[in-house]
């Protein structure tokens, strides 16, 4: 042990003096001092940094992370001196323009992006933002627990979709009861016969004969033979229909997470819905709106969005596109026969309509599926029902005799077949 | 006696598969005769096209009639201030109904209700708050820049030139300016280039 003592001791030097040329050799760093939760003035000062950080940082920049511009806990480290930052702050164009070494690092570094000057932000708030980066704790103890908060419920939204495969259940339960029935029969007849063989007197009626002579089961068989007729007939409706068709989709999209957590509007990414026959399925321009900065999911990470990044070309380490980008092929889940015409646009934007109305509360599927039938039956349905929605809407500013015999009261309501949803040349030409 | 049992057999086969369904897949069809699409949708595969698509971009150099052509690339945000105002003299009724809409569906997720970057996304801690309508910076914003951000996005934003045409960014940019930050004045284009040149340089 007496022996190891200079050792230690040398080593201990040698360490010193590698730290010490390191932290000469690296960028000099400047000092933001650390507030404890119980310094009063120091928390405020924090607080107020927040504020500012919010109101004028976070549309580029994050904490822990590479944003659109560069992560900034610790960004005093990188900076030789405090004056420097702020005048990088108040104006970033000017700095690099005087050649200053590091600002024109960062800027080459951020593919070339100006970062936007503050002048309005005076050297006391910017030293207040310098603090808050510095403590982020300090200004809202609550944060971390908010998110695993949000992060739990998103996860535990995750409800498997069950509800179609309980026919299964019922199906299998008949036919293994059916055969229980047969084998039953079977095993008695070879009973009957195995103690004719021995000589005993059975009586000779047969099972089957028992079986049908049996009132409740013939009751029983009637209404099988009739729900079976009726499953027929349901299933022959059902053909060239796909009401519940659910197929997977290139990417797991969520409409439960976008729609139902996140409130997203469906004319968001649905652009079309107002202006066009078609309700548009978004390019990944509009996904690359918001996850060029939401890079991971609640329920499967980081994979389903990396997706997104292959197919829209973009590098999320390097911040930019790298690649040409590729067509998503989603699966269409709503066909309608070619000799049917129908109009989006005509529907929600003319008529009113809600999105719900026919695709039903797509803010709770986890996997998209065709609501509505589709049939013809369906649509012409709602055209004798639906009201039209005469009320601040020019669409149907010819309907004037209508229009007065509404206000007369001798017109109860005007229905969309009133005013020709009903006729056939609307849908099929 | 065995017609019967076929038939008994028939009900039985029929039945059964009729309750048979994936979800997966789009079901049975009975003689699809003109279901079928003999043109092509939108958005439907294309083999006459090279890269596969139905929908193409218009060729080069040829343009839409009334396509406006918006005049600046990506990073002549600067620029904007001083070239790019407001056409349009909409009405209120417009603006307080199609420019809302269109605030509410496009913005509003996360610039807020009010404006006030304190939108849903921004309150369930999903995206970083962007910088509120309500205050300086944005508050003095030429037209001009304002419209150039939602052409290209600006930091965190996206464009919504896809999203928006030239009516509809005019008719948000209005309904913020009018009924969000309470500026009336219909052409403060001028002046508010002159306070900005000179904060930036």
């Amino acid at each position: 042990m007496h022996s190891c003592k200079p050792i230690r001791k040398i080593l201990a030097l040698l360490v010193f003096l590698l730290l010490l040329t390191q932290s000469t050799s690296t960028f000099a760093a400047f000092a933001v001092p650390d507030v404890a939760a119980t310094d009063a003035a120091g928390v405020e000062k924090v607080k107020s940094g927040m504020t500012l950080f919010k109101a004028n940082c976070t549309a580029c920049h994050a904490l822990d992370r590479k944003v659109v511009g560069p992560a900034l806990a610790g960004v005093w480290e990188k900076w030789e001196s405090e004056e420097k930052f702020v005048h990088w702050v108040q104006n970033p164009a000017k700095l690099i323009a005087s050649g200053d070494a590091y600002a024109n690092k960062i800027f080459n570094e951020n593919n070339k992006v100006m970062m936007t000057a503050f002048p309005t932000l005076s050297a006391d708030q910017i030293k207040d933002i310098l603090l808050y980066l510095k403590n982020p704790a300090a200004a809202e103890p609550a944060k971390a627990p908010a998110a695993d908060a949000t992060a739990s419920s998103s996860s535990g939204a995750a409800t498997g979709d069950k509800g179609s495969s309980n026919w299964y259940v019922w199906i299998l339960a008949a036919f293994l009861a059916v055969l229980a029935l047969l084998l039953w029969s079977v095993t008695s007849k070879l009973d009957k016969a195995v103690k004719e063989k021995a000589g005993e007197k059975v009586e000779d009626e047969s099972l089957t004969k028992k079986l049908f002579s049996n009132k409740t089961l013939k009751v029983l068989l009637l209404i099988g033979s009739i729900l079976l007729v009726f499953n027929i007939f349901n299933g022959a409706i059902d053909l060239g229909r796909s009401q519940g068709y659910a197929p997977d989709q290139p990417i797991k999209f969520s409409h439960a997470l976008h729609v139902g957590q996140n409130q997203i509007e469906c004319q968001y990414c649905h652009t079309g819905v107002e202006k066009s026959r078609h309700a548009s399925i978004p390019g990944t321009q509009i996904c690359m709106n918001c996850h060029k900065y939401v890079q991971q999911g609640p329920k499967f990470g980081k994979d389903e969005i990396a997706k997104i990044y292959d197919y829209s070309g973009w590098d999320p380490d390097k911040g930019k596109f790298v690649k040409a980008p590729k067509n998503i092929e989603w699966v269409k889940i709503h066909n309608l026969p070619d000799h049917v015409y129908f109009n989006h646009s005509q529907h929600v934007k003319v008529g009113g309509i809600d999105c719900k109305t026919c695709h039903g509360k797509v803010e709770e599927y986890e996997v998209m599926k065709q609501f509505a039938p589709l049939s013809m039956g369906w649509c012409i349905n709602c055209h004798r029902q639906t009201e039209v929605k005469f009320a601040d809407n020019n669409y149907y500013s010819i309907f004037q005799k209508y229009k007065a015999e509404l206000k007369k009261g001798t017109k109860a309501k005007v229905t969309v077949a009133d005013i020709g949803g009903t006729e056939c040349q609307k849908c099929h030409y | 006696m065995l017609k019967k049992y076929h038939f008994i057999l028939l009900i039985l086969v029929l039945g059964f598969t009729a309750c048979i369904r994936n979800d997966k897949k789009p079901g049975r069809e009975y003689m699809p005769d003109m279901s079928a699409h003999i043109a092509y949708e939108a958005g439907s595969d294309n083999p006459f096209f090279k890269d596969g698509k139905t929908n193409q971009l218009a060729p080069d150099g040829s343009m839409a009639r009334g396509k406006y052509i918006y005049p600046l690339s990506d990073t002549d945000y600067e620029k904007s201030a001083s070239l790019i105002t407001n056409p349009f003299q909409f009405t209120s009724d417009e603006i307080n109904n199609e420019g809302k809409h269109l605030y509410k569906v496009n913005c509003a997720i996360c610039h807020g209700d009010k404006g006030d970057g304190q939108g849903h996304l921004v309150q369930i801690n999903k995206f970083p708050p962007p910088p509120s309508y309500l205050t300086e910076p944005l508050l003095s914003l030429p037209d001009g820049k304002r419209y150039h951000t939602v052409m290209y996005g600006k930091g965190l934003m996206g464009s919504y030139a896809s999203q928006l045409n030239h009516k509809e960014r005019w008719l948000v940019l209005s309904y913020v300016k009018k009924n969000l930050q309470g500026i009336s004045t219909p052409a403060p284009a001028t002046t508010a280039t002159a306070t900005d040149s000179t904060k930036t340089n």
